[in-house]
Order: structure tokens, then C-alpha cells, then sequence
């Protein structure tokens, strides 16, 4: 019966899986992938724990499912409910959550260069991509938090503000800040 | 790219499916949600209406804080003001504002809007809502009957009679019984429930009837430890307002009285005792021994510092 559905839409794939159970593997096959990530870059590095947090996710996810509501965006809502379990992990392990961005500051580096900001707001390409990995990990959380879901998980200002529960506005200052201080750390490199 | 992210869990969907069914979990109910969101908003409603309430007692209590009649009880306005002010309701008012603040901010999309906008719409309904509620006169109720209910707590109608009950200050509270048989005497019942012979000889005519009326009264007397000691001589009859919810007409008129009290009894005393035209400052020697064998060629009054300050509003 899933086979017979081409691509529909998260809402549609939502309410076939209130109706029946076996439509929500969809959900996990669309965001398993991009939801691993998103947890990895929040630092969670081991695989076993990243893999515990995921399911969590996904159970949570779906034990949730009647509290989203099609209006919004439910890539959004679905990262909102990652983010707050990978900060429950870490508050159950008790350590500081760190960034582990390395492996993707190619791709933040194009993304910044190719930015409506304009000229003002660019980064030098010359700077190392290792380099810039080290200064996100520096940045704080609440920067980097929308650094990532902004450059990484390619997220708009609305789907932000809503996975970080915040003012559309307030996400706007804080990319502003987060960037500013970016490069202020970058400095030091070049 | 890691291991973990070049195969990133192919069986997590059937891991993921078979806890579900091993498990039983279903999600929960649309209900509960909703339920969850309409409890936030009530409990928003709640703390904007509790926050409403707080002001219109504190407007009422801050309208009503016996400024029209304040020079009779305290040295100046701002000793007045920081003696009157409503900071219980004013502070709990606040209070509410906070927890409507996190209230709204919990719901499905408070995030989403501005702080301006969320302080300002749960001050905004309060504001309104207390404005109603004040209008309705429920301030006044609310004060009252916490006073009552509450001992420990100090309605605005305690806080008066707190400044008014003073004999020692010349100020009492409370209601003529009978008239006696002297023209110029009435028995008077404070609110302690201390008798008194009031003599009303240097009091206006309207002040008379108020307090002939057995209304519960405000009274300004002149106190000498020369005095007989439940002889008290009026200066000034004002109405007890605190037996309903006052409006502003009242609060004005009561203020008018005062002034039109506090001229008419200065006339009577510069009368009575013409050399109190000299004595007219706060920092000016106390006055000689008042004769207290004729009344008609002296003024009691004239002791009563009310009628000796210089107050701009109510010199001529």
C-alpha cells in the first residue's frame, strides 16, 4: 500500500500514518538521514549513542504525530523534537554539548560565499576548513545552534524559529551575531 | 564522512516500527494536545484576569488613597504618597504580568511572537479588563472583603481608619449618637468605641448636619491636654467614603469640602483669635495657652496644625 503513494508530501505521509502504523517508516526513511547529522553536528559523535537518540526520536516523533499541525513546516517540527532530545541527552550524560562541524566547513564556507548578505558578510576562502570548524566548536551554543540549521541543515529563518522556539526576528539577530563573532574567531587564524 | 554517516541505519525503520507495535505506543490523542494548548490559554486568561483584578484594586486604593483630604494627616504629599501607595496589588500586579508572559510564550506559537507583543497584549487586556472591573466597582469589593476575610491584610478602609482613628492627633472616625441637650454638644461613638462629647461650636453649618446626620463620619477636633478628657471641640466634619466604591465625583467633591473646610475654619480662627495671622508657617513657635474659659472669644481650632500650615493649593 506505501508503494502506491509517488512522493507525497510530509502532510500527507502524516495523516496515512495516523491511520496506519506502517506508513510512518516513511517518515523515518525521509529524515533518519538528515537527522543523524543534524544530531552529530549537535555532538553527539558515538554511534551507539547517536543511534539511541535517533530512535528516541522517531518514537517520540510518532507518539507526538497528532500534535503537529500541517499549517507549519514539519521538517521544522521534526528537528524541533531532535534538538530537544539530543539536549536531554545531554543533560541525562551530564556533559557540555560541543560541535563537530569539521567534516561539513567546505560547505559552510560556499554557502557563506554565495550569500544574499552581500560582500560584507564573506568569509575568505583561503581560510582552512579545518580552521573554521575549530571556530564554530568555539562559538556559543546559541549561535552555533542556528549557524548549523541555517548553513547546514539549510533550514529558513521560520523553520528555525520554530525548532528553536524563538522570534523569526530574534533568529535574524542571532545569524547576525553568530557570523560577526564567526569571524572575529577566524581572525586569529589568518 | 564517517562510517556511521555513509550507512546511516538501514533497519532503523523497521527497528523503529517493531518497538512501536512490541511496545503498543500510539500517538497521543488530538485531544490531549489541544487540551494541553486550551489550558495554557486559560491559564494566560486566568493571570491576565488576576492581573486585572490587582489593578483595579490598586487604582482603586491609589485613587482612594484620602489624598483629598491629606494635609489633615500627614506633613507633606510625598510622606503621604509613600505611606498610601497599593504596593501589595502593584507588585502582584506585576507578578501576574510575568506569569502570563511565560504562559503565552508556552503555547503552540508564543515563541513566534514578539516580546513587545507579549508583554504588551497581557498588559494590555489587563489594563483594560481592570479598567472594567473598577468601573463595576470591584476594587472596592475586593479590598473590602479581603480586609474582612483576612486579618493580616490592610484594605484601604483599615488603612484609613488606621489614620484617622488618633484622638491624640485630633482625628477620629466613627458616628454621632444623640445630640445632647446643650445646643452646641453631640455624643460621639468612635471607632474603637470610645464616647466622646464633641462641642461643634466653631463648625460650619453644612459640617453640622453631617455630622447630626449619624452618618459615619471623618472629624478634625482640637485636643489640649487642658481639655476635659472626652471634650473634644469639631473643626471639621468629613464624610466616610469607604461604605461603597467611591467614584472620582466623590473623591473631588471630598477634596473640595476640605479646601472650602479648611478656608471657612481659618476665617473662624483669624475671628476668634486675631493674632493667629502672624502664626502661619509650620517652623513658627508653638501658641500661647489657649483660654479655655470662653470659647466664643477663642478659637480651639486655632491649634490644629492644618489650619496653621501654609498649603499653596489652599491659601486664598
Amino acid at each position: 500500500m506505501a508503494a502506491e503513494i509517488a512522493s507525497p508530501g510530509d502532510n500527507e505521509v502524516v495523516k496515512l500514518a495516523l491511520q496506519e502504523r506502517a506508513f510512518f517508516g516513511h517518515i523515518v526513511e525521509r529524515y533518519q538521514e538528515k537527522l543523524s547529522r543534524y544530531i552529530t553536528r549537535l555532538g553527539i559523535k558515538d554511534l551507539d549513542d547517536r543511534d539511541d537518540v535517533l530512535q528516541e526520536v522517531f518514537i517520540k516523533v510518532y507518539r507526538n504525530l497528532n500534535d503537529y499541525d500541517n499549517r507549519y513546516s514539519f521538517s521544522a517540527w521534526i528537528y524541533r523534537i531532535a534538538h530537544n532530545e539530543a539536549i536531554s541527552w545531554y543533560r541525562k550524560k551530564k556533559v557540555r554539548p560541543e560541535g563537530n562541524l569539521v567534516v561539513d566547513s567546505e560547505e559552510v564556507l560556499a554557502f557563506f560565499n554565495n550569500e544574499e548578505e552581500g560582500a560584507a558578510e564573506r568569509l575568505d576562502k583561503k581560510i582552512n576548513a579545518e580552521h573554521l570548524g575549530e571556530a564554530l566548536g568555539q562559538l556559543d551554543s546559541k549561535y552555533r545552534d542556528v549557524l548549523i540549521l541555517r548553513y547546514f541543515e539549510h533550514l529558513e529563518y521560520e523553520e528555525i524559529s520554530d525548532v528553536l522556539k524563538l522570534p523569526t526576528g530574534t533568529v535574524g539577530t542571532l545569524i547576525h551575531r553568530a557570523k560577526k563573532q564567526l569571524r572575529e574567531l577566524l581572525q586569529k587564524y589568518e | 564522512m564517517n562510517d556511521t554517516q555513509k550507512q546511516p541505519h538501514r533497519n532503523l525503520k523497521d527497528v523503529i516500527l517493531s518497538r512501536l507495535e512490541k511496545e503498543g505506543i500510539q500517538p497521543r490523542s488530538r485531544f490531549y494536545w489541544l487540551s494541553h494548548e486550551y489550558a495554557l490559554w486559560l491559564v494566560w486568561g486566568i493571570t491576565v484576569l488576576c492581573g486585572a483584578l490587582s489593578l483595579s484594586v490598586a487604582s482603586f486604593a491609589s485613587l482612594y488613597i484620602g489624598y483629598a483630604l491629606y494635609e489633615a494627616s500627614h506633613n507633606n504629599f510625598l510622606t503621604f504618597v509613600l505611606d498610601a501607595l497599593p504596593y501589595l496589588w502593584l507588585v502582584a500586579f506585576f507578578l501576574m504580568i510575568i506569569v502570563a508572559y511565560f504562559n503565552l510564550r508556552h503555547t503552540k506559537r508564543g515563541y513566534r511572537y514578539p516580546m513587545l507583543l507579549v508583554v504588551g497584549s497581557s498588559i494590555g487586556f489587563s489594563i483594560l479588563g481592570g479598567g472594567f472591573l473598577h468601573w463595576l466597582g470591584a476594587g472596592w469589593y475586593f479590598d473590602k472583603m479581603l480586609g474582612e476575610i483576612v486579618p493580616a491584610y490592610q484594605s484601604r478602609a483599615k488603612f484609613e481608619e488606621e489614620i484617622w482613628q488618633k484622638p491624640l492627633a485630633g482625628r477620629l472616625i466613627g458616628q454621632a449618637i444623640e445630640p445632647i441637650e446643650a445646643v452646641d454638644s453631640v455624643v460621639f461613638m468612635d471607632a474603637n468605641g470610645v464616647y466622646w462629647h464633641l462641642n461643634t461650636t466653631e463648625l460650619r453649618e453644612p459640617d453640622i448636619k453631617l455630622l447630626q446626620s449619624g452618618r459615619r463620619v471623618r472629624i478634625l477636633a482640637a485636643t489640649s491636654s487642658e481639655f476635659a478628657e472626652d471634650l473634644l471641640y469639631v473643626c471639621a466634619v468629613f464624610p466616610w467614603l469607604l461604605d461603597h466604591a467611591p467614584g472620582i465625583k466623590e473623591w473631588r467633591n471630598d477634596r473640595a469640602e476640605f479646601i472650602e473646610n479648611v478656608k471657612s475654619s481659618r476665617d473662624i480662627v483669624r475671628v476668634l483669635r486675631p493674632d493667629s495671622e502672624s502664626v502661619e508657617t509650620e517652623d513658627a513657635p508653638p501658641p500661647v495657652v489657649i483660654s479655655k474659659t470662653n470659647p466664643t472669644d477663642s478659637s480651639h481650632c486655632y491649634n490644629l496644625s492644618v489650619f496653621k500650615r501654609v498649603r499653596p493649593k489652599i491659601e486664598e
